[in-house]
């Protein structure tokens, strides 16, 4: 089964360290959908089918508080699984994007791994589900 | 100041490894500076609860933003790696001052800022760089302040 997948972050390079983060596993990806902000992954998420949303929490225009505030009142949406993907660890911050019913977080700097195994965490399925070739961790 | 200054060093050591895979310099040419051409700037600022700021400026040399974007990114993308290079160092900034955060403001009070390119110094930066750091031979100068 393959997965459409949202990034949102502001950072074009960051984006694509995901993305290749998430190639390099064998991961069945659809649809790789990307946005620079909140707002516009909200206005994206118009025309898309998403699996899952993998967000910043601090970019311009609508930080992602903001947006997993909005995606998570929406009932449209509100049962895509969000993977929250920051420098933040203080445990105030984190208490309240838990609260927001977040599916996973990540801490950066992160290894190639904890992406992966936080991807298929948060989508439910088995590593054989979600990997489409046999990558193993050699390939990380 | 100092103990943010020596956590700041620390925390951009270790990121610059762990993004990056580059391994800061053991011998540092004394008084080294960054050259001008291929340089590029950026700054961040934190919050604080009482009303005023730490302000960042990292100065990057040419060289060293080159491989910092070849190793971040690498050549599988549509774009070239010129052009990745300002994303990859204002991802970099955002990455150090995020985790030097961390370790200031445990209880989430301070407001955290998003980096920017700048052309310019910022007014407030003067004198030595607050960090120098070099990586085979390519410097990367930090200064940080308090407005």
């Amino acid at each position: 089964m393959a997965y459409n997948l949202m990034i949102v972050d502001d950072s074009p390079s960051m984006r694509g360290v995901i993305r290749k983060i998430i190639g390099m596993s064998g991961t069945d990806v659809g649809q790789f959908i990307e946005a620079e902000h909140g707002a516009d992954a909200l206005e994206k998420l118009q025309g898309n089918w998403v699996d899952l949303v993998i967000t910043d929490l601090y970019m311009p225009v609508m930080d992602g508080f903001e947006f997993v505030r909005r995606l998570k009142q929406d009932p449209m949406f509100h049962d895509i699984p969000v993977l929250v993907v920051s420098t933040e660890s203080r445990q105030a911050r984190l208490d309240e994007i838990n609260a927001m019913g977040v599916a996973g977080f990540i801490h950066k700097p992160f290894r190639p791994e904890t992406v992966r195994d936080q991807i298929i965490g948060c989508l439910g399925v088995t590593p054989d589900e979600f990997n489409t070739e046999d990558s193993g961790d050699g390939d990380f | 100041m100092n103990s943010i200054q020596k956590t700041l060093e620390t925390v951009t050591s270790r990121i610059l490894t762990d993004m990056y895979f580059l391994f800061t310099d053991e011998d540092m040419p004394p008084g080294q500076s960054v050259p001008s051409e291929g340089a590029l700037g950026f700054a961040m600022s934190l919050g604080e609860p009482q009303g005023t700021e730490l302000q960042f400026y990292f100065l990057f040399s040419g060289g060293l933003a080159q491989e910092m974007a070849e190793n971040f990114v690498g050549t599988d993308r549509e774009s070239s790696i010129e052009e990745q290079i300002p994303g990859t160092l204002q991802e970099c900034v955002n990455m150090v001052v995020g985790n030097l955060l961390n370790e200031l403001d445990p209880d989430g009070q301070f407001r955290m800022g998003l980096p920017r390119k700048v052309e310019e110094r910022p007014a407030w930066v003067s004198g030595e760089p607050s960090i120098r750091l070099s990586y085979s031979g390519n410097p990367l100068h930090i200064w940080m302040g308090r407005s």
